[in-house]
């Protein structure tokens, strides 16, 4: 179990998150919803030590992982998929994909799991050698969560994977990160796109600048009269 | 103006070379490089091109962090200059040998990087570029004035020459094959360096440290390794430098010199193992082929580099590149989301 514990953090003078607190079970898809700001993606930054928090705790099974770096982290299981993409453009898709086995040391497990991505995403397996920066929007967000599913995570924390595709590449997105999940990953994933993330999750959290305001179940928060007006669009 | 259909003539004839096996293609090279001295018709046509190969080392090292892991160093100079003054030091004061100072050289200058590389990685960007010039000033300085040890601006000299087998280095076409065993063992080491684990976690440094450290890629210590392996290339070319010339003063280390390497990289083509190598001779060679015109020769050769980069502003390599219709937009123009 993933477990943050009232973290907060700050960027100078702002406080971008006010002691957030949540949680992942083992084989769960949380959402994490809100608007623009309000802090979700720092979630994220914090729990793998991209950004320094200032204080609270976050503990993988009971194991403190604050104060560690992001490589241990991701050693530990933990991997983020990060906003806007952020493939290697001047690298081959085969390139991508072995960077995101970069702490793994077995030759042969890499190359299984290579197999195993370009059947969950066979888009790319036309693309292998190809420069990873002439990919289209959609098959980027494919590479870059392929590459995140290299390093073996326990854990995978996806950062708007929605942003700037087709509702139908969405469809086909979503489609995989549920087939992500029911191989055993556990998911945790902001988004704007609160319906289709609902949707898919088991549980979802609700973050306003800087606070966790509401949780529970997604049919709970579907069916929620301040989420409805807030984030469905008001029906 | 050129001449069009001239000029797709060359970029075809460098296109052709550009996918001809590698093997091949260097093999090529050493071949003509290993007939070179014999054709030359003076000792000065050796000496000159025993420079170039000084310089391709020199740039292959700097290419390394400036090409492979994008941080712009503005001090490489230095790590030449320590790589000098060890050998020139050593060998006169402790009697030790080209060989033996060899390896020393390598430890002192992977030191030096090591620690002026944990001073400058708490920057970056431009900070960091800064800082690396900051460096490069201060090994200048430190050897104008730590007389004791440097002879100051005078300088060290009766530098002894190496010695291989009973064999005595003198003459620029003796050190010919010298140094080109040191570029040769140099592109060796730089591709079996792209090619490993480091190397391309570097790239990925280079392309977006954010997604780098998110693979699992420690920041630090990678540009810590880039640095070190770049600086030994710089100082193990430095002491081929010391003993070559047998003579060393602060002068041959200026700041112009560590902007001539960075222009070596960027007007070859940063990134690739080619590149430096085309970059430093052209820098090199030209202003030797400019002689004629006396005078007008640094004006020309100015002109000359200002032309290369308006014509080819990813450098040589990117300039003959096969113009693949599916180009990133970043690599159209690598000055567009380029941290370095």
């Amino acid at each position: 179990m993933l477990k943050i514990n009232n973290v907060v953090l700050r960027y100078g003078g702002i406080i971008a998150l006010k002691g957030v607190s949540l949680e992942v079970n083992k084989g769960e898809i949380v959402a994490l919803i809100g608007a623009n700001g309000a802090g979700k993606s720092s979630v994220l930054k914090s729990i793998m030590a991209l950004e320094k928090i200032s204080s609270g705790e976050v503990y993988l099974d009971n194991v403190l992982l604050t104060g560690l770096s992001t490589d241990k982290i991701v050693n530990m299981g933990l991997c983020l998929v990060p906003e806007g993409r952020r493939i290697f453009t001047r690298m081959s898709v085969h390139e991508n994909l072995l960077m995101g086995a970069f702490l793994r040391k077995d030759k042969q497990g890499i190359q299984d799991d290579i197999d195993k991505v370009l059947t969950l995403f066979p888009r790319l397996k036309e693309r292998l050698v190809q420069k990873a920066g002439t990919l289209s929007g959609g098959e980027q967000q494919m590479l870059a969560i392929a590459r995140g599913m290299m390093s073996r995570p326990k854990y995978l924390f996806l950062d708007e994977p929605s942003l700037g595709l087709a509702p139908v590449l969405v469809d086909e997105i979503f489609k995989i990160i549920k087939e992500i999940n029911e191989s055993g990953t556990s998911l945790l994933i902001v988004e704007q796109n609160a319906v289709k993330t609902l949707k898919l999750a088991n549980r979802g959290y609700v973050v306003e600048t800087g606070n966790v305001t509401l949780s529970g179940t997604s049919e709970e928060l579907l069916s929620s009269e301040h989420v409805r007006a807030a984030y469905l669009g008001g029906h | 103006m050129m001449d069009i259909r001239f000029r797709r003539r060359v970029k075809a004839a460098a296109r052709r070379w550009n996918n001809m096996d590698m093997r091949l293609k260097w093999g090529i090279l050493l071949v003509i490089a290993c007939v070179y001295p014999f054709l030359a018709s003076s000792q000065y046509y050796v000496h000159i091109m025993n420079l170039a190969f000084i310089y391709i080392v020199l740039s292959l090292g700097l290419n390394i962090v400036c090409g492979l892991a994008g941080l712009l160093d503005l001090g490489f100079i230095a790590f030449y200059a320590v790589g000098a003054y060890t050998y020139a030091i050593l060998s006169i004061k402790l009697g030790l040998s080209f060989w033996e100072i060899l390896p020393i050289a390598c430890v002192t200058t992977a030191l030096f990087g090591l620690l002026v590389g944990s001073a400058a990685f708490r920057l970056r960007g431009d900070y960091f570029a800064i800082v690396t010039m900051g460096y490069g000033e201060i090994i200048r300085i430190l050897a104008n004035n730590l007389t004791f040890l440097t002879n100051g601006p005078i300088g060290i000299i009766g530098i002894p020459r190496p010695n291989a087998f009973g064999f005595k280095f003198e003459d620029p076409s003796q050190y010919y094959f010298l140094a080109l065993a040191f570029v040769a063992l140099a592109i060796f080491l730089t591709y079996r360096f792209q090619a490993s684990r480091i190397g391309r976690a570097l790239e990925a440094i280079r392309e977006d440290e954010i997604a780098a450290v998110s693979m699992g890629v420690n920041l630090k210590n990678f540009k810590l390794i880039s640095f070190i392996i770049g600086a030994m290339l710089g100082g193990s070319i430095g002491v081929f430098f010391a003993s070559y010339a047998t003579f060393v003063s602060p002068e041959s280390f200026s700041f112009m010199e560590s902007v001539m390497v960075l222009a070596m990289v960027v007007i070859g083509g940063m990134g690739t193992i080619e590149g430096p190598v085309i970059g430093a001779l052209i820098l090199v060679l030209l202003p030797e082929a400019l002689r004629s015109v006396s005078d007008y020769r640094m004006l020309i050769f100015g002109a000359l580099m200002v032309f290369m980069m308006i014509v080819m502003p990813k450098g040589f390599m990117g300039w003959i590149k096969p113009r693949r219709i599916l180009r990133t937009a970043e690599e159209e123009n690598p000055l567009v989301n380029r941290d370095f």
